[in-house]
């Protein structure tokens, strides 16, 4: 009898796949943060690089930056898995569908979210976002961008193979993520003020553990419907 | 008792329902609508800080009632047709999902025209409309996954499944206006305690709430018997069905 | 503007919001009645079809 591996084992392993797997193509794990980073700074190109200007608006250029990066991710998450055949025996194995997608999905974080993260502080100083409000926005995309690919997953599960995705993907994620979009703006906004953002960020990683405990089985239960 | 159960999911059963009820929900819609607006815009007395604007209330409130009452219908059937396997649920469901949008719809327009005099200006990023607006797009959504997949059996669980996801919506557009500070009033009318209107006024909103509802019933049946004709294909009832038209 | 739809200063308001109503309402018994006749069209022609072959 062959020993099934044990929850933690799987779930490693399968992070470890998908890491291993985006590696192979450089070029693709760019993409969300190029768009980030594109968009950012087409914003002080377009408008007259004034600093009260930009600073003004940095928090929601950051941000919406941020969530249409992590909707340009969503797309690709399960595509290449359903295509080639691989998300069929992930769903038939006897390791539960909702830990392996959570793991998939930790493993897109650490690829397409967690870069946003890390990049946050050099494009908060293309729009003029103030050092004191860096720290802070940095945790705030941290909680965020996780909730942003748990939710997206969900969506992209629902929507996988169809072949008229394009705008509904993004339709669908939209109004689901529209607290995190507000709270987290907020968190910038309110650290620029001087104002303590510890509300709006709790409210953030309240959202987060939401997203954690039920994503993987909507995730699961979606991606069982798509695959019938 | 689960003979009746069972007949409920019974899609001739419904579709003969259906039909008879119709026109029973449809009248009494007429009615009470055509009363509700007749009293609400002559009968009622004027409000002594809102003057005549306050009218709007008698469209407004009914709209979004139902737009919030609508998707937690659809959310149910989405439910019910997903868990216990009962296409009739999931016709129920997607019948409903125009009427709720076009609600919500209202519900957003109304709003929009009676705050430009009363608050200054046609829109505001508060909790209460933002999720107002949300619940729109989930509706939309709804549409757009259907529309999007061929397969019928797909379509139906994939939307069922969306519909259940964005419930969560509904009691936070409820309860918005009590958790956070926002420019909308609080509930006017509430299960417990008194409602905060005169009965002058209150009784013309309950009147176009009833029409409302009624409206919805005959609506909703009309498009679900359109749903499940969709689904019957070689069903030897739907000739029994037509015929007795 | 017919004296019943004189509403003071709010006027426009009152009546816009009330004639969107009354269009959005119309317009879904329109709809879904148009839908159904459809439906039972081709229901209809479908046995139709069926008893001819």
């Amino acid at each position: 009898m062959m020993d099934i591996p044990g929850l933690g084992t799987a779930f490693v392993l399968q992070v470890k796949r998908d890491l291993q797997l985006a590696f192979r193509h450089v070029g693709q794990l760019a993409n969300p943060l190029m768009f980030f980073i594109m968009v950012t700074t087409l914003f002080p190109l377009a408008l007259n690089p004034m600093p009260r200007l930009l600073e003004a608006i940095a928090p929601g250029v950051l941000w919406v930056a941020a969530l249409l990066a992590s909707l340009l991710a969503a797309e690709g998450l399960f595509r290449q898995d359903v295509d080639d055949g691989t998300m069929e025996q992930l769903a038939l194995s006897p390791q539960p569908l909702a830990l392996m997608l959570l793991a998939k999905t930790i493993a897109h974080w650490l690829i397409t979210g967690l870069p946003l993260v890390i990049m946050s502080p050099v494009v908060g100083y293309a729009l003029f976002l103030p050092r004191d409000a860096v720290p802070t926005t940095m945790i705030a995309l941290a909680l965020a961008t996780p909730i942003l690919n748990l939710v997206g997953g969900s969506m992209a599960a629902l929507t996988v193979g169809l072949r008229r995705g394009g705008g509904l993907l993004s339709l669908l994620i939209l109004p689901i993520v529209m607290p995190v979009l507000i709270f987290g703006a907020r968190a910038t906004d309110m650290a620029m003020t001087g104002v303590d953002p510890a509300g709006a960020l709790y409210l953030l990683a309240a959202l987060l553990l939401l997203a954690v405990s039920l994503t993987p089985f909507a995730m699961a239960a979606a991606m069982r419907i798509s695959l019938d | 008792m689960w003979t009746w159960i069972h007949k409920l999911g019974s899609p001739p059963h419904f579709y003969r329902i259906a039909t008879r009820l119709t026109p029973w929900f449809g009248w009494a819609a007429l009615l009470l609508i055509i009363a509700g607006i007749y009293g609400g815009l002559y009968v009622a007395p004027t409000d002594y800080q809102q003057l005549d604007g306050f009218r709007i209330i008698y469209v407004h409130v009914p709209s979004a009632s139902l737009s919030l009452f609508i998707y937690v219908n659809m959310a149910l059937a989405a439910a019910v047709g997903l868990v216990w396997r009962i296409k009739l649920a999931h016709a129920i469901a997607a019948a409903c999902a125009p009427i709720g949008a076009s609600f919500t719809f209202l519900a957003l327009a109304t709003g929009s025209i009676w705050a430009k005099p009363m608050w200054g200006t046609w829109w505001v990023w508060d909790a209460r409309l933002t999720s107002e607006l949300v619940l729109l797009f989930l509706y939309f959504g709804f549409m757009a996954l259907r529309a999007a997949i061929d397969e019928e059996n797909r379509a139906d669980r994939a939307s069922a499944l969306l519909a259940i996801i964005g419930v969560i919506n509904v009691p936070i557009i409820k309860y918005s206006v009590d958790w956070w500070n926002t420019l909308h009033q609080p509930a006017t009318l509430s299960k417990l305690g008194k409602p905060s209107m005169d009965p002058d006024m209150l009784i013309w909103l309950l009147m176009m709430l009833a029409g409302f509802m009624c409206f919805f019933a005959a609506v909703v049946l009309t498009r679900a018997r359109a749903e499940v004709l969709l689904r019957a294909r070689d069903q030897k009832w739907v000739r029994q069905a037509l015929e007795g038209r | 503007m017919p004296e019943f739809l004189e509403f003071g200063k709010h006027t426009t308001y009152v009546v816009s919001s009330f004639s969107l109503t009354l269009v959005v309402l119309i317009i879904n018994v329109v709809s879904a009645r148009l839908r159904l006749a459809s439906r039972v069209k081709r229901a209809r022609q479908r046995l139709a079809l069926e008893e001819n072959s």
